[in-house]
């Protein structure tokens, strides 16, 4: 049994040239080793996730439904009960993260690669060592003669449910279209292995307009910065030339393909069902009174999956966790997919007043079937002929100005299926709990993870920062006012760096780092 | 601290509600250039006002049988609400009301967002009052009493005293069914949430649970969650998403909105003959897939109890006269947990024992498409987030069915609910209810829209999943529930209304 892309999408032609294309992507995404073919591979430690290959199911998908706009900025900025906060999320949303990144001694005589948002870089150095600030930077691309060349601008949304989406704008600056996609790059990765013609031909389809290949390709090998105990910097080549790159500038700051949140992929999806589906030490307990964490969070935390703040791992694993609860086994229904299960646009209406919602809405990919849509990728733009644009238009009684507006009204959702009387029913220990916000009640941080100790973090501490959502400032690093730490930054590595020192990381090394 | 509520400010019809079994709904519309003696005869008749002392006296008298169901202690007055669209608090002074959006634009700005009926140019069709500007009122009145003659009297009365500054451009008579029903058949309004809060220093809602239960610090009752009074009433703290520390006053500490509530109106037609007819069609299109349904099973599943009250959830095969008869039973039921036996202690100290109810987390018994688990999913969580999320969703409802008892097939008559009820944020509890979980299929878990209240856009996809796991698909095309009227109106506390008819 072969599984599946999302949506079960074909983006191939019926020539011999594109069967053949579609044989091999076929055989890539089900490869042992990565993609489908890895994740759905049944892992004894995870004893109630089913590899649908071997056991298949019999039992209907029942959906895990989830709301697409990301929950962390909701609980940031208390968008319900402060004067601006829904405002102020929507905006944050819209900002895209720089990803930073360095090389970090992984223990076992390698390097591994870690990344994060500039803000979060005084957290890691906290844990990981004072040397983090020195070393995590944008990556660089490497020159023909081996020296580093320009940094590689890598980004990514803080739009964490599963669903993103590209604004698009014209010159005076008004909302003409909105994309959202829910199509992991997990996909796209394998898309590349078997065609980069194929990937460029797609991203003309579905932009409407070819782009050039080393804007979606590497164009040189690219370097991160490591450090040694003598504090001398070294740069190692951590993606190679003519790679997919997922973070490129036609799935981010000019337009969107894919999802670019590091934790939006294919691959995390599973891995969190399959978690989610041990019998935890928190199961047992009474439902908790609001006072205490909620289920779901309460959930999160034991079984250590996910991000605590969001609404779609914690209701995820919830879902997963209710079933075996009640003594199922489970799996993903194949196609598994992150999909658009309902994106509400009763409420959008045009400057007379008129309900336009169908008017203006296209599902580019995947499926809008009635009973289980699995829809990936949707784009919103005014009518044809009419006089107004999307940014005239209104939803919910509000100007139309962002598409977390739409996110807001966007229901998302996966499928599984269960497998009646026959989980192990073993009880896995907890391995963190959820910890409170101190000054944001409704904001949670899941301790005992990195230091095995279940103990909060007091307000200002600088676990904190990992779930603290980038919001640029004067004065921050990354924003308009950062240039006096990144010239210091720079100039340090500048005075470290030599010709020659870039060397190659093992193939094996994961460009997405943790 | 549960706080102090100021029920001699706050009006009775927001806090409690009016026991009343009938109630005549009024919409007023300044006449040109009356505004300054309009405000100045709303003022000559305040008094009649009910505070929610009254309301919670008269509700004391009722529950210890020494009255019948009165809105007040005196039987024979009247009670009264009042309320403002934000048109009319403009003409009568700077004070505009409430921030919210919903209840800036006026109802019929939403109609389409609800999937209501409409026209070009986005208004709805044909509703009786609301559907635009020219027809939403600028004063919104509730009268209610023990008697239709009481209350037609008190309307009399008002209109005299109204009239020459005020056009009385909607009067509906409401009344309570036999038994709490509503037209479809169903007992109704069986479930309210418990808004916290002290009455001369005794809770409003009484807590029953012993205190050392694990459930007392969230439920009054068993079913009944308490909720901070700030998601009902401006000037108290609100109920959050995650915790049950109060939240900010929703009002911002805005002097006017203190004690004051927004009114949602709709004025829902209900079409029993199609209810029925739709209900008969749905068990055959199930039993033809597979499912033995008959009409009464399949009409238990869509709204997620019995006619008689009893929650499918509970008693998933019947209706049960031992659960429905029980004021504790008939609500005493989660989705997600399983509630244990326990004693309950009312507010005379006698002891009920409560023998516990079974969960239903993935809609064995009670469908995840029934009408009570998509607008209340209680302690399932929600797509939204924690159950948090549903409590800030909840509001305090007041609905009152009209119209002639449904007689047979042939019976198409005006009849349904004045549904009515208040909150502090129409953008995040009403209208978040209709449009993010009643209309849509997939949420708050899925598997159809809401076979009563919600729109069909095209026929709603129900499905089906019993304890055998497989699921059971049928279409139930047509609409029994739509809106005739509609409007968003600000409830203020009797000072703020003062200062409102002087301003």
């Amino acid at each position: 049994m072969n599984l599946r892309p999302p949506s079960a999408i074909d983006d191939f032609g019926n020539t011999p040239e594109e069967n053949d294309l579609r044989q091999t992507f076929i055989k890539i995404w089900n490869d042992e080793t990565k993609y489908m073919g890895e994740y759905a591979k049944a892992d004894p430690r995870f004893p109630n996730y089913v590899d649908p290959r071997i056991d298949p199911p019999t039992t209907g998908a029942v959906p895990v439904p989830w709301n697409g706009f990301p929950k962390l900025l909701s609980r940031w900025f208390d968008d319900e009960a402060s004067a601006n906060g829904r405002e102020e999320a929507e905006a944050a949303a819209d900002v895209l993260v720089p990803k930073w990144s360095w090389l970090q001694p992984d223990g076992k005589g390698g390097l591994s690669v870690f990344s994060c948002a500039p803000h979060q870089v005084a957290y890691y150095a906290s844990v990981l060592g004072a040397h983090v600030p020195q070393i995590a930077r944008p990556r660089r691309f490497v020159n023909p003669d081996g020296t580093l060349g320009a940094e590689l601008v890598e980004e990514y949304r803080q739009q964490d449910e599963y669903l993103e989406w590209f604004a698009k704008r014209d010159v005076q600056g008004r909302l003409v279209e909105l994309h959202f996609t829910a199509e992991p790059p997990d996909y796209w990765h394998a898309l590349a292995e078997v065609s980069k013609e194929k990937v460029l031909a797609l991203y003309k389809k579905i932009l409407g307009h070819s782009v050039p290949a080393d804007e979606v390709f590497y164009a040189a090998n690219v370097a991160t910065a490591a450090i040694d105990t003598q504090g001398q910097v070294s740069w190692f080549v951590t993606s190679d030339k003519g790679k997919y790159n997922p973070l490129n500038v036609w799935t981010t700051r000019k337009g969107i393909i894919h999802l670019t949140h590091w934790a939006n992929t294919l691959g995390a999806e599973v891995n969190l069902a399959k978690q989610a589906s041990a019998v935890l030490q928190c199961d047992s307990l009474p439902q908790p009174p609001l006072s205490q964490p909620t289920a779901e969070v309460r959930r999160i935390a034991c079984g250590n999956y996910g991000g605590i703040n969001r609404s779609s791992d914690p209701l995820i694993g919830l879902g997963v966790g209710d079933h075996v609860g009640d003594g199922a086994r489970i799996t993903l229904t194949d196609p598994v997919g992150l999909y658009i299960l309902k994106c509400n646009l009763d409420g959008l209406v045009n400057p007379d007043g008129k309900a336009i919602g169908s008017a203006v809405r296209t599902v580019a990919r995947g499926d809008d079937h009635v009973a289980e849509p699995r829809m990936l990728r949707i784009e919103l733009k005014a009518p044809v002929g009419v006089d107004y644009v999307l940014g005239d238009c209104s939803i919910d009684a509000r100007r139309l100005e962002r598409g977390g507006q739409v996110a807001r009204q966007t229901t998302m959702g996966l499928y599984a299926q269960i497998y009646p009387d026959s989980a192990n029913t073993n009880v896995s220990p907890c391995q963190a709990i959820p910890c409170r916000n101190p000054t944001r009640p409704n904001h949670f941080i899941d301790s005992g993870v990195e230091d095995n100790q279940h103990v909060c973090p007091v307000a200002g501490n600088m676990k904190w920062l990992v779930e603290t959502p980038y919001v640029p400032t004067a004065g921050a690093l990354g924003g308009a006012g950062g240039g006096a730490m990144f010239s210091t930054l720079e100039s340090h590595l500048r005075g470290h760096v030599k010709t020659g020192a870039i060397q190659h990381l093992p193939p094996s090394r994961s460009p997405f780092g943790k | 601290m549960e706080p102090t509520l100021e029920v001699d400010d706050i009006q009775g019809h927001v806090l409690v509600g009016f026991g009343g079994g009938h109630e005549i709904l009024m919409g007023l519309r300044f006449r040109a250039d009356q505004v300054a003696a309009g405000k100045a005869a709303l003022l000559s008749c305040i008094d009649r006002i009910t505070p929610a002392r009254d309301s919670v006296e008269a509700r004391k008298l009722r529950r210890s049988g020494m009255a019948l169901a009165g809105p007040t202690p005196d039987t024979s007055k009247a009670g009264m609400a009042i309320s403002f669209s934000h048109p009319g608090l403009q003409l009568m002074g700077p004070f505009a009301g409430p921030q919210d959006v919903f209840f800036r634009q006026g109802a019929f700005a939403t109609a389409s967002s609800l999937c209501d009926e409409v026209g070009e140019g986005g208004l709805p069709v044909a509703w009786q009052v609301g559907g635009d500007a020219q027809t939403t009122p600028h004063v919104f009145l509730v009268l209610a009493a023990l008697s239709e003659a009481v209350v037609v009297a008190a309307e009399a009365s008002l209109t005299n005293l109204l009239s020459a500054s005020f056009d009385v451009i909607y009067s509906k008579y409401g009344r309570r069914l036999e038994a709490e029903r509503e037209h479809f058949g169903f007992v109704d309004g069986i479930s309210q949430p418990a808004p916290r809060g002290n009455v001369d220093g005794t809770p409003l809602i009484n807590r029953e649970y012993p205190s050392d239960h694990p459930l007392s610090p969230d439920y009054a009752r068993p079913g009944q969650p308490l909720v901070w009074p700030g998601q009902f009433l401006f000037g108290y703290p609100s109920q959050q998403a995650e915790s049950n520390e109060p939240g900010a006053d929703l009002g911002g500490g805005e002097k006017l909105l203190r004690n004051g509530s927004l009114l949602v109106f709709r004025q829902l037609r209900q079409d029993v003959s199609a209810f029925k007819a739709a209900m008969k069609q749905l068990a055959d299109d199930f039993t033809a897939v597979g499912l033995a349904v008959d009409d009464k099973l399949a009409a238990a599943w869509c709204v997620g109890r019995w006619p008689d009250g009893t929650p499918v959830s509970v008693s998933p095969q019947q209706p049960s006269n031992a659960i429905s008869g029980d004021v504790y039973r008939r609500n005493g039921f989660l989705f997600r947990s399983k509630m244990d036996a326990t004693d309950l202690t009312d507010r005379n100290g006698i002891v009920h024992p409560f023998p516990g109810s079974p969960n239903d987390r993935t809609g064995k018994s009670c469908p995840l498409f029934s009408h009570i688990r998509k607008v209340n999913p209680r302690d399932l969580a929600p797509d939204q987030g924690g159950i948090g999320v549903t409590l800030k969703s909840q509001m305090l409802r007041r609905g009152i069915p009209y119209g002639e008892d449904w007689s047979d097939a042939t019976d198409k008559a005006d009849r349904g609910l004045l549904f009515l009820a208040y909150q502090t944020s129409i953008e995040n509890q009403f209208h978040r209810l209709m449009t993010l979980w009643v209309n849509n299929p997939s949420a708050p878990h899925g598997q159809g829209i809401d076979p009563i209240i919600g729109a069909p856009q095209g026929g709603r996809l129900l499905t089906r999943m019993p304890a055998d796991n497989r699921n059971y698909k049928a279409t139930l095309p047509g609409r029994w529930v739509t809106a005739a009227g509609a409007g968003y109106f600000f409830a203020p506390g009797i000072d703020a209304l003062k200062a409102i008819l002087t301003q």
